[in-house]
């Protein structure tokens, strides 16, 4: 029984991890309904910023780590007036398609300039031994990750439901001609969320770097299971995201231990058909209505 | 009206005389057999394929995208290393070597579409990771006759039974985790084993065979997983391993994952009693940049070549001051390319059925010294290594500590023998 619940203890550390990721890719859904297939080779790219920064030019890491977010926000901004805003009238599929493209390409210049050392060693922002919860260890960088990962989901719930640039958003999302109609700035609310959440991808590769390494690649193992808890959680939802995230960690590491990592595998796409199947607007999210 | 110049059209042929007909399909014949020639990379000099007067076009389907880039990549690079010396030096037989290279991304569907381009213009196939490409294409490339050199594979059909063209250096990875363990017991004493490992290959009969040589042995077999390569946590699997309190876990994982699983043993103070055992999948330079020095003195890999490489070694010179001098992956590489180039300058005429004739007869052959021990094949044994290295790691360093006899049956090998200043 002990083992079950340190498997649970360490899935929610890692959930919160992936809740992290699902956070940016929410948080760019609700406000301009595409989904990011490049949000983790963008954060990569910002967390690769933030080691060149330190390691090649001697910064300290704390500034690396700003520079990166910095540059990741003028990053977002550029890719949106450069990927993603010409031609927008091609629609959301054309868009989406357009970022997976962006992250094949994003990854392939990675590989090619840095793929040959990788993985490289990622220092730790802050040092320690971490805490034992039910006979698990978890490390500090964990305990960091889940306080941002609670501190952004905060931030982000205040912003959207609570702000007037929030509600703009959630406007631009839902009705984007009315919106505009209304004397919406789109371009502007679009760049700034690519910013934020292009800036969101790096703090997220940046605290996981020092336990997945560094590399072109890092983030993709991550992305099946923060999909999955995001669509479990509800696309439109960013405490549901988290949640949602939350809960395919615990169900992936018990079935880890229950039967085998393969397992832990196989019922997190499970649970993703099961989610499609009976609940497609997921646990938090709202059912689309269409009026007639 | 007849045409003044050119073939003439079927109609105008069939008014023909036999003769004259036979001449003018001969001359197409032809020249459609040159042009057929000519489009399939040249031939000339030996009149083989890939093989022109002054090239020998050699070819590799590598896995330069996805997880295990990082790993696979330094191996043809550090092979384009050696063949660039070889022609500074004159080439083989007098003939340059073209070295391409494309990218499979561990698929094994792109591997194969690799091998469609590859195998009617290049004179033979540079062996690359990994195990499942490997199992992919072998078929094809001994079907057709090109050599298929030296690759980095797991999977015992490419090779037991011998299949013809088709040769390596690395051991498979069933055979290193039954000899680890019997090494790891010679080192630090019997005790319970609990197998990890990525799906390389024949995973299955790596546990197989770990299972099967401890139970021989007289020691308990407390379990096994199986996780993919680029898992984003181990942090479960370390905690079964800590609740099961092996004495020895042995692992056959990748370079980058067998790190992570050490680093969440670490972090989940869940080290073995005795030994971490881990095979040649291990050994590469992503374990050493990113693995948590703490459990250095438990870790023992198999290894095919030394390491660090000898001083003298040929690859020494071409790797000095790049960045594979020091990486494992890099050097097998290296190693690789020095026994086909050797291989080719021994085949005279430089023939396809002459190089495997050449590596068929090699016994305790030193033709990459300083990096792998003597390689001996046969007609019917296409596996080279004799001499399983084993290493330890000295912060971010592969030291070798001994050296264990290597064959398919471990139960009936010599003891390993310790190196001395290992």
């Amino acid at each position: 029984m002990s083992l079950y619940l340190s498997a649970g203890v360490s899935g929610i550390a890692l959930g919160l991890a992936y809740g992290l990721i699902g956070f940016a890719i929410v948080m760019l859904y609700r406000a301009t309904a595409v989904a990011n297939f490049a949000q983790g080779t963008l954060g990569m790219l910002g967390a690769f910023i933030a080691f060149l920064t330190t390691n090649n030019l001697g910064y300290p890491l704390y500034v690396s780590v700003l520079v990166s977010l910095v540059a990741s926000a003028l990053l977002g901004v550029i890719i949106f007036f450069v990927v993603i805003r010409p031609r927008e009238e091609a629609g959301n599929l054309n868009i989406i398609i357009r970022t997976l493209g962006l992250s094949m390409l994003v990854l392939a210049i990675a590989e090619l300039q840095w793929g040959a050392s990788a993985p490289y060693r990622f220092p730790s922002l802050i040092e320690g031994d971490g805490i034992t919860v039910a006979g698990v260890v978890i490390p500090t960088q964990a305990i960091v990750t889940a306080v941002v990962s609670l501190a952004i989901a905060v931030v982000m719930w205040v912003v959207f439901n609570l702000t007037p640039v929030g509600l703009s958003l959630r406007a631009l999302a839902e009705q984007p001609d009315t919106a505009r109609l209304l004397g919406l700035r789109s371009s502007r609310l679009s760049a700034v969320t690519w910013a934020m959440s292009c800036v969101l991808g790096t703090v997220v590769a940046i605290l996981l770097a020092p336990s997945a390494f560094l590399l072109p690649a890092m983030m993709e193992p991550y992305l099946m299971f923060t999909f999955t808890g995001i669509v479990l959680g509800g696309l439109t939802s960013m405490p549901g995201a988290l949640i949602g995230c939350v809960i395919v960690g615990i169900i992936s590491n018990v079935a880890t231990v229950a039967v085998s990592p393969e397992v832990g595998v196989v019922v997190i796409f499970i649970l993703l058909l099961l989610s499609m199947l009976l609940r497609p607007q997921g646990l938090f999210g709202r059912p689309e209505s269409v009026r007639l | 009206m007849r045409p003044r110049t050119g073939l003439a059209t079927g109609e105008q042929l069939s008014h023909r005389r036999p003769a004259r007909r036979a001449a003018a399909l001969l001359a197409t014949a032809l020249v459609v057999a040159v042009a057929g020639c000519a489009d399939e990379g040249g031939s000339g000099g030996d009149s083989e394929i890939g093989v022109t007067d002054s090239t020998i076009h050699l070819a590799a389907s590598q896995t330069l995208s996805g997880p295990g880039a990082a790993s696979c990549a330094p191996g043809t690079e550090a092979a384009q290393l050696w063949f660039d010396k070889v022609n500074a030096d004159g080439g083989v037989h007098g003939r340059q070597i073209e070295f391409e290279v494309l990218d499979d991304g561990y698929q094994p569907p792109r591997a194969i579409a690799n091998v469609r381009t590859l195998r009617n213009k290049a004179f033979a196939m540079v062996g690359a990771c990994g195990s499942a490409t490997a199992a992919a294409i072998y078929k094809m490339l001994s079907d057709s006759g090109m050599p298929f050199l030296f690759p980095t594979n797991g999977v015992a059909e490419v090779v037991k039974p011998a299949s013809p063209g088709v040769f390596q250096v690395l051991p498979l990875y069933e055979d290193q985790t039954a000899s680890m363990v019997r090494y790891g017991f010679q080192e630090f004493g019997p005790g319970s084993t609990y197998v990890v490992v990525n799906p390389l290959g024949a995973y299955e009969s790596a546990i197989e065979f770990a299972k099967r040589q401890t139970e021989e042995l007289g020691e308990e077999f407390l379990g096994s997983d199986v996780a993919q390569l680029g898992a984003p946590d181990y942090t479960p699997v370390a905690l079964k391993i800590k609740e099961a309190d092996p004495d020895f876990v042995v692992m056959s994982m990748g370079g980058s994952d067998s790190a992570k699983f050490i680093n969440a043993l670490v972090a989940q103070d869940a080290l073995p009693n005795k030994g971490i055992l881990g095979t040649t999948a291990s050994v590469a330079g992503s374990f050493l940049n990113a693995y948590e020095t703490e459990a250095a003195e438990l870790i023992r890999f198999g290894s095919a070549p030394r390491l660090p490489m000898a001083p003298d070694a040929a690859c020494a010179e071409v790797l000095a001051g790049t960045q594979y001098e020091f990486d494992p992956i890099g050097i097998i590489g290296c190693g690789q390319a020095q026994a086909i180039t050797t291989a080719m300058s021994e085949a005279d005429p430089l023939t396809r059925e002459n190089v495997i004739e050449v590596i068929e007869s090699w016994t305790e052959a030193d033709v990459a010294p300083g990096i792998f021990a003597p390689l001996t094949f046969s007609k019917d044994d296409h596996v080279g290594i004799a001499t399983l290295y084993i290493v330890t790691t000295e912060e971010r360093e592969f030291v070798t500590v001994a050296e264990c006899p290597y064959g398919d049956d471990a139960s009936v090998q010599e003891p390993c023998k310790p190196l001395a200043g290992g």
